[in-house]
């Protein structure tokens, strides 16, 4: 008996599936502060906290588009076209969150008061719930899947 | 299984988000839409529609070739009186009949407090053009010297340069008023004059940037020459700026001409300019740009009376008690102040200019009333504006439907020119200074034997 165990090798895919993480992780914040600006201008009509939600929208959706458009060449290079039956409800539940940002982000052009109330704050508490099942989807990818881990196939 | 089950909520999800879009896409007001309803005293208020995405036209300047000029009634002749000027505002004439042409740009630095703003003002600079090459200088006051009284101007001199957004001007006494975008000037000045060198005293200051949004501070005096009267326009569209920038804007100011004391003389006006004292009453009046991003057909500009102490409504409600829901906290109290302006122009039309016609040697049906310089829309599908129109006027109230004077500066999609100020030149024409065609356009009656200024 060895003295010691070597280590296990470590079955993280680093660098492309990091890349995505990363990039996704804007959108994820953004949108989620943005739902507690548009609260904090619905609750105080401060219009410091419209103007807040504005560019966390616009910031969003650009890096929502970016880590969208960068999904979908690199999962199917890396892990072929059969992920995408099993990454299907990932990738409806991406274009649901870009369409309700997109949305949201026109609303929010409004000048005062009708840019949050009432439609802006329901968009975006409606994206955030939309990106929560969207991540849930994307984890049991690589939980289920082994998308983002090496020699899954 | 569970793959069905997800597919089952991410379809839902598909649902709401296009469910959300059909309710806040509902805004079509349809394009059948009288804009003659919304001019006289009682227009069509229409209810406002949401729009998800605001109307945004604006016509590209392609600027008037040789020979090219607008379009007016039987009955008159229009000549070019002045050509390569650069962004002419204002046209105001002096008791000796030599015309003041005040030019300028929008002062720069704008904060543009969300990607909303830096999207339009780039937006708003490519309509703009302006082509290749520096911009030639603005900021300046030409005066244009007809001599001999036959519509042709025989000498032209500049007057005053590097101004700060000069607009209104106003001549009193030997002394000359320009108001500049943050203060009103006095410049020692007797008539005759081709050149000043004197600096100016700071008679007055009036609110300044650095947000300064609707910039342009018109000017008018007094019948008895004791008071100025100083336009200011909002620093917003409906106070999507903060109230508190709002301060001394959206208003008329009423300036002591020997001590510089001002007060509010009138408030709730969003954007007035043209300020200007009816010859037979006395009383002073003015144009005004009224609020955009409510729908095509809303809100009517206007034109009215101004009266001293009065509300009319910015931000809080238009045309009346219409209440604005954007600004908010609501204000019923100031809603209920607010009262009703005297006459709609329409909406969109973007009114900056009026004169009085009284004095004019036009053709009779046009010697009672007000001409009205409409710059033209941007907030819209289809153009309005773009014109100068006549409203009619009796017993020093506007009496009959606007009329169409000088048309012709939009050539399909695209303007050969904006109208703003207008003014009665010395032989009693009309002129219209045209800050994107870079002229001033003078209307004459065709068969008049040029007259002496009254």
């Amino acid at each position: 008996m060895p003295p010691y165990a070597p280590p296990p090798r470590s079955t993280a895919a680093v660098a492309g599936h990091v890349i995505h993480r990363l990039l996704a992780s804007f959108p994820i914040a953004c949108f989620t502060l943005a739902l507690a600006t548009d609260i904090a201008y619905w609750r105080t009509s401060n219009l410091m906290w419209l103007e807040f939600s504005a560019w966390l929208l616009l910031a969003g959706i650009t890096f929502g588009v970016i880590a969208a458009l960068y999904g979908a060449v690199y999962v199917p290079v890396r892990f072929g076209l059969r992920i995408v039956r099993f990454a299907l409800p990932t990738i409806i539940g991406t274009l649901v969150v870009l369409i309700l940002a997109f949305l949201n982000n026109l609303v929010h052009t409004a000048d005062g008061w009708t840019a949050v109330v009432p439609w802006g704050l329901t968009l975006s508490a409606l994206t955030v719930l939309a990106m929560l099942v969207t991540v849930w989807f994307g984890t049991s990818l690589v939980h289920n899947h082994s998308v983002g881990v090496r020699y899954h196939d | 299984m569970t793959d069905r089950f997800h597919l089952n909520r991410a379809s839902a999800l598909v649902g709401s988000s296009l469910l959300a879009f059909a309710l806040i896409g509902c805004s079509d007001t349809g394009s059948n839409f009288d804009v003659a309803s919304q001019i006289g005293p009682d227009p069509v208020v229409p209810e406002p529609s949401t729009e998800l995405l605001p109307d945004l036209k604006v016509a590209e300047v392609v600027g008037w070739k040789e020979g090219q000029t607008p379009t007016v009634p039987q009955g008159m002749t229009v000549t070019a009186f002045a050509k390569d000027l650069v962004n002419p505002r204002v046209v105001r004439t002096l008791p000796n009949g030599d015309v003041l042409v005040v030019q300028s740009r929008a002062p720069e630095g704008k904060p543009l407090p969300r990607p909303k703003d830096v999207i339009r003002e780039w937006i708003m600079a490519m309509a703009k053009g302006g082509g290749g090459g520096p911009p030639k200088e603005s900021n300046l006051i030409t005066l244009l010297r007809d001599t001999n009284r036959d519509g042709q101007v025989d000498e032209r001199h500049e007057l005053l340069k590097g101004l700060n957004s000069p607009f209104g001007v106003v001549w009193h006494e030997g002394t000359l008023y320009v108001a500049a975008a943050d203060a009103i000037l006095a410049y020692p000045y007797q008539l005759g004059q081709t050149s000043i060198t004197a600096p100016p005293k700071e008679l007055a200051p009036l609110p300044g940037g650095p947000i300064n949004h609707h910039w342009t501070k018109d000017l008018a005096i007094s019948p008895d020459g004791r008071f100025l009267y100083a336009s200011v326009g909002s620093n917003s569209n409906a106070a999507e700026r903060g109230i508190e920038a709002e301060k001394g804007r959206a208003a008329i100011w009423q300036v002591d001409r020997a001590t510089g004391a001002s007060r509010l003389y009138a408030s709730g006006l969003r954007n007035p300019n043209g300020l200007s004292i009816h010859p037979e009453t006395g009383v002073l009046w003015t144009v005004v740009n009224e609020r955009d991003e409510l729908g095509p057909n809303l809100v009517p500009d206007y034109l009215t009376s101004v009266q001293e102490g009065a509300f009319y409504g910015w931000p809080w409600s238009y045309f009346g008690n219409h209440v604005d829901e954007r600004v908010h906290p609501p204000r019923p109290d100031m809603v209920q102040k607010a009262i009703k302006p005297d006459y709609a122009l329409s909406s969109h039309v973007a009114a900056l200019g009026l004169t009085f016609s009284m004095n004019s040697s036009l053709p009779e049906q046009y010697r009672r009333g007000a001409f009205i310089g409409e710059h033209g829309s941007w907030n819209r599908n289809a153009f309005n504006g773009y014109k100068v129109v006549y409203v009619p006027f009796e017993n020093g109230k506007p009496a009959g439907k606007a009329q169409d004077v000088v048309t012709g500066f939009l050539d399909g999609d695209q303007a050969r020119g904006r109208p703003v100020g207008v003014a009665i030149d010395g032989t009693g024409a009309l002129l219209v200074a045209d800050d994107a065609g870079n002229a001033v356009w003078r209307v004459a009656a065709s068969n008049a034997a040029a007259q002496p200024s009254q």
